[in-house]
Parts: structure tokens; C-alpha cells; sequence
């Protein structure tokens, strides 16, 4: 059996005879591999070579006395490798293929809009407000529709976001929605994980207990730090900022032990707040989840963006998250520990053959109206009456599928190592911009950027987490279970 | 049985540590070779994988004798219908480091000169 390296593999050389290895188009996140390890991958890389051959090239370079234990060392590490995707039993397609969305999800994830309603008035806000509530009707049919679209599909795992507009404005709607879905779910032996996605603004005692329950978690949405917040982010009376009051019930909410993830909504005017909101979050150990806004600089109103407005929003999108990670990568060579980054809308874990967000699929909204929609952006654009099967409902609300780039020679994003990881940006934006779904990105230039540069700031924690643990470095190291 | 089933087994032993924990339960209580090596099978075989022991051989680096089969046997819970300690050096290896710590191999220069990106 012979074998030889993925064309499709990306490494990265680090410091200390470090490397990290990524396969965009298999499951698993980067790993980092010592100097032994890539001269294995360098033996399978010039074409087909048995293993006993690679195996053969490496170990003779190892001084002598130990090649009877390298041998069997470098068969497993190769097995690490195949295993992962990094070396391959034959030719592979010179395109990636895309597939269509598979409506067998066996997770299914919910935005559960249980208002319309919101204290602050956000310029790029795609919600519309009209000071609607949903109803306790309406919130039993949707909880239902929830629980018999997973038993229907046989998913193991809901996530269900609490949403709003500012969803802790009805809190006993929250608690209502809970106590529905974990009756409900529960029955059917379905886990439940539930996400209240916030302002921040609001933080009293009944929320505080609310989050208190199992599986219920925290997603703060910020814009920056001080001003960069507030310049958006103002409340809808006063217009006064709000970041002030949301800082300090971050810092309550901490205290008080509820697990919280900031969601960095950074867009061209705020972007080059980033790096200090990173800084922020470091010292108060906040996971980040950045979220860069769809459009440039004119807020999400359904209206055509010029595309070459993208350029310049992905320079300086770029230059603020390459700020970002220098302020991780400088807290990492200090020895601090860092939270955890994650970029949405990237699947770096498990490779993307479809849309890059389960529309269409696993991911569905219910509108405080009792609508179904398709994504939060298109609540008020195309909907649906609710539905026994909620994934069905939706799908037909976005006819659309991933695989027509298969018939397109043209088609920029097969061709592209990332695609797996990318699977050419948001449809939506590339429907407004381009009037169709499966064209490239508008932020393109910006996933190029920030798609290999995480895959070598993953590579640099790993790094961080070998030295720290004071042991020699692997010939390969990747995350617990990842 | 193949060469490529038996890569497969290795590498998902070694990446994978929910399965290597499944197969370490599978394998657990049993201390007669024979059965576990029996076992081994089975619990391959049901995960698709067409694999016999000894096609695991190879993967297998010799035993320091320094070690006693006791002393790996508790470390990583042994593995494996074949030689035992040699197994736990494998099961080792799915400790979350990913390789083992017990080759000093760091210091070889191999000059790695090209970047595939």
C-alpha cells in the first residue's frame, strides 16, 4: 500500500522545530508536529511511497540504538496522519465537491425570537422592531414544533438560542420557553442547550437564577470597547451608550459564577476597537466569539451593497483581527492563560460540503409572530406558518442548494483549499450582493487572511499548552478528544 | 484484512480517544491473551475495521525491560491481545500527547526545508 501527502493539507512552521499541520477537508482541528514528524510528512510528499520506504528514509537520519523503536514509532505516527487526513491511498479530485444540505441533521439548532422588541437602537440592527411579544400560544406551538422536528429527525442535541430583539426584556417568557423544552426534550431522551443572546444591558437577580439552571449559557454581543461600543450600541431613549452598564454587569454576571461568551460584532466603523476588546476579554478570561458584520459600513436593511465597498472592509477587518491575535499570541509567550477565540460562520472542527450555517437544514428561526423563518435576517422578509417539522418548513423557505457549484467549471471556491472551512461565506450576502447563493464571498479577501492565520494561532496555543506542560514536545499533539 | 484497515485501526486508536477509551473498556478484565486478542477483533470488526492482532505487530515498539508488564499495565490499563506491555505502549500513546514521551527524538535535525502552504 503505498501512500503520499493530501494536496489539500496546509502546515505552518512555529518556533522550536514546531509545526502545525491542518487538513481543511477532514474532521479534526490542526495539530502540531515536532521536526520527526514533519520529515515523515516530507517523505510521503514528493509522490507514492510505501510506508516501510518513508518509514526507511526517516529512522536512517535518527542515530543509531534507537531505530528499533523508531520504526514502530513512525508506523503509528503515519497511522496518526492517514487517520487524519494528511496522507492519502490515492489520487484526489483537483476540486473540492459540494453537497446539498442534509436535512438528516442530528443536531438541530433553533432562534427562538421571543420578542421584537429591544432597549437599545442599534444602527445595523436587522431585526425590525414592532414592539411584539411572543404570546404564550404561540410560544407552546413553537416549543412543540421544536421537540416533534427532533424526535422526527432523530436528533440527539438541540441548541436553542433565546433571542430577541433583547430577549431579556420577557423574562418569564425565558423561563416559560425553558420549562416547555426540557419537558419536552427531556421525555424524548434529546439534550437540550439553551443560549440567551443579549445586549447585556439587563442583569438582576431573576436572570441570574434563570442562568442558573442546567445547560443555560450567556452570549453578551459587543461591539469594542468604550466608545467603539457605544457607537451603536445606544439605548433606544436616550441614545446614550450603553457599554458603561454592560461592562459592569459582565463583570457581576462573572461574579456571580454564569458562564458567558462575548459576541464580537466588529464592522468597519468599530473594527479597530478589536484588539483592546481582546485585551478585555483576556484579563476577565471571556471566550470570544467574532462575528464580523456582513455588510460595509451601511447597516443590514435588505438593500444591495456594492461589492467593491468589500475590499476596503476586509483591509481593515484584517489589520483589527491581526491586532487580535498578536495580543493573544503576546498574553501566550507571556505564559497567560488565554480564552478561547472562535470565528463563526468557519468550520475549522468538521469540514463544510454545504452552506456554511445550516440554513435551510439545522438551523431554523421562529419569529415572535409565530413564523418560521429561515435565518433571523429574512424574519420579515419570507416566512411560513409553523410546522410539526420545522427543518422542512425552512428548507422551503431557502430552495436553494450548495451543490450547483458542482456544474460550474468557474467555480473559484471548489478550487480553494478553504473551501471546507469557508463554503464560500453566507448565502444570504452573496444572494444580495450577487443575486446568487453559491458566489464567492464578498468578504473573501478577509477568510484568506484570517482562515490560515488561525490555523497558526491554534498551532501556537498547542505550542503553548507542550511547554507549559514542561514534557517533551510529541511528534504530534493535538487536542484531547479533538 | 489489509494493510490499509489495520493503518486505519492504529490511527484512529491513536486520535480518537473516546474510541481508544471504548476499546481500553472492551478490554478491560480480560487477562487471558488469547481472549483479548479475541477481543480485540471483535470490538475492531464492529467498528468496521478487518483487523487481526498480529497485523498490529508492526506498530508495536519492544518492551524496555526495565519495565515490568505490572508497572504498564497500570499506567494505560493495557491494550490488546498481544504482548501486553507493549500494547500499553500504544494505548500510551492515546494519553492526549499523542506520542510517547519515552523517545528522545526532538534533538534530531532532520532540516525540514519546505513550507507546503
Amino acid at each position: 500500500m503505498q501512500l503520499s501527502l493530501s494536496s489539500w493539507v496546509a502546515e505552518r512552521q512555529l518556533e522550536d522545530g514546531a509545526w502545525v499541520v491542518f487538513a481543511p477537508h477532514r474532521s479534526g482541528l490542526p495539530v502540531l508536529v515536532d521536526t520527526v514528524g514533519h520529515a515523515l510528512l516530507d517523505a510521503f510528499a514528493a509522490g507514492p511511497i510505501e510506508m516501510e520506504a518513508a518509514v526507511r528514509r526517516v529512522s536512517e537520519a535518527i542515530p543509531p540504538g534507537m531505530a528499533g523503536t523508531v520504526d514502530a514509532e513512525l508506523r503509528v505516527l503515519t497511522a496518526a496522519f492517514f487517520s487524519r487526513g494528511f496522507l492519502v491511498t490515492g489520487p484526489e479530485p483537483g476540486r473540492h465537491a459540494a453537497t446539498a444540505p442534509e436535512m438528516a441533521s442530528r443536531s438541530l439548532a433553533v432562534w427562538l425570537e421571543l420578542t421584537d422588541s429591544c432597549n437599545l437602537s442599534c444602527g445595523y440592527c436587522f431585526v425590525r422592531k414592532g414592539g411584539l411579544a411572543m404570546t404564550d400560544e404561540i410560544l407552546q406551538r413553537a416549543t412543540g414544533a421544536i421537540v416533534s422536528t427532533a424526535v422526527t429527525r432523530g436528533v440527539k442535541e438541540v441548541e436553542v438560542r433565546l433571542a430577541g430583539g433583547e430577549p431579556t426584556l420577557v423574562l418569564p417568557a425565558m423561563e416559560r420557553a425553558h420549562d416547555l423544552l426540557v419537558k419536552g426534550l427531556g421525555a424524548a431522551g434529546i439534550a437540550l442547550r439553551v443560549t440567551v443572546v443579549t445586549n447585556g444591558t439587563c442583569a438582576n437577580e431573576r436572570l441570574l437564577a434563570f442562568l442558573r439552571r442546567p445547560g443555560v449559557t450567556l452570549a453578551v454581543s459587543v461591539d469594542g470597547v468604550g466608545a467603539a461600543h457605544d457607537l451603536h450600541r445606544i439605548f433606544a431613549g436616550t441614545g446614550r451608550g450603553s457599554w458603561e452598564i454592560v461592562a459592569s454587569n459582565i463583570d457581576r454576571l462573572r461574579a456571580d459564577g454564569v458562564r458567558l461568551t462575548l459576541g464580537a460584532t466588529i464592522g468597519e466603523e468599530t473594527c479597530t476597537s478589536f484588539p483592546e476588546l481582546v485585551e478585555w476579554a483576556v484579563a476577565r478570561q471571556l471566550p470570544i466569539v467574532l462575528g464580523p458584520v456582513d455588510t460595509p459600513e451601511s447597516p443590514w436593511r435588505g438593500e444591495r451593497p456594492d461589492r467593491g465597498d468589500y475590499g476596503r472592509y476586509s483591509e481593515r477587518l484584517i489589520e483589527s483581527v491581526e491586532g487580535g491575535f498578536r495580543v493573544l499570541e503576546r498574553h501566550l509567550e507571556a505564559g497567560t492563560a488565554v480564552p478561547d477565540l472562535v470565528i463563526s460562520q468557519l468550520g475549522f472542527d468538521h469540514p463544510f460540503s454545504a452552506w456554511c450555517c445550516g440554513i435551510g437544514s439545522g438551523y431554523v428561526t421562529v419569529t415572535a409572530g409565530g413564523d418560521v423563518a429561515s435565518c433571523p435576517r429574512t424574519a420579515r422578509e419570507r416566512v411560513a406558518p409553523l410546522g410539526d417539522d420545522l427543518i422542512t418548513v425552512a428548507a422551503s423557505l431557502f430552495p436553494y442548494s450548495p451543490a450547483e457549484r458542482n456544474g460550474r467549471e468557474a467555480d473559484e471556491c471548489l478550487a480553494c483549499r478553504w473551501f471546507p472551512v469557508c463554503a464560500g461565506g453566507c448565502p444570504l450576502m452573496n444572494l444580495l450582493v450577487d443575486d446568487d447563493p453559491c458566489s464567492r464571498s464578498p468578504l473573501c479577501e478577509f477568510r484568506r487572511y484570517v482562515i490560515p492565520r488561525y490555523v497558526e494561532y491554534l498551532g501556537k496555543r498547542l505550542l503553548h499548552e507542550v511547554r507549559r506542560s514542561g514534557g517533551r514536545m510529541p511528534h504530534m499533539f493535538q487536542k484531547l478528544g479533538g | 484484512m489489509s494493510q490499509e484497515a489495520a493503518l486505519s485501526f492504529v490511527g484512529r486508536v491513536v486520535t480518537d480517544k473516546d474510541f481508544a477509551d471504548r476499546l481500553s473498556s472492551a478490554l478491560s478484565n480480560l487477562t487471558d491473551p488469547a481472549a483479548r486478542a479475541g477481543r480485540l477483533s471483535e470490538f475492531a470488526r464492529k467498528q468496521g475495521y478487518d483487523v487481526v492482532p498480529d497485523e498490529l505487530v508492526p506498530y508495536l515498539p519492544p518492551v524496555p525491560a526495565e519495565l515490568a508488564e505490572a508497572d504498564l499495565e497500570k499506567v494505560a490499563g493495557g491494550v490488546g491481545g498481544f504482548s501486553a506491555p507493549a500494547a500499553s505502549r500504544l494505548a500510551l500513546l492515546c494519553s492526549g500527547t499523542g506520542g510517547s514521551p519515552a523517545y528522545a527524538m526532538d534533538c534530531v535535525q532532520l532540516n525540514p526545508s519546505r513550507n507546503r502552504n
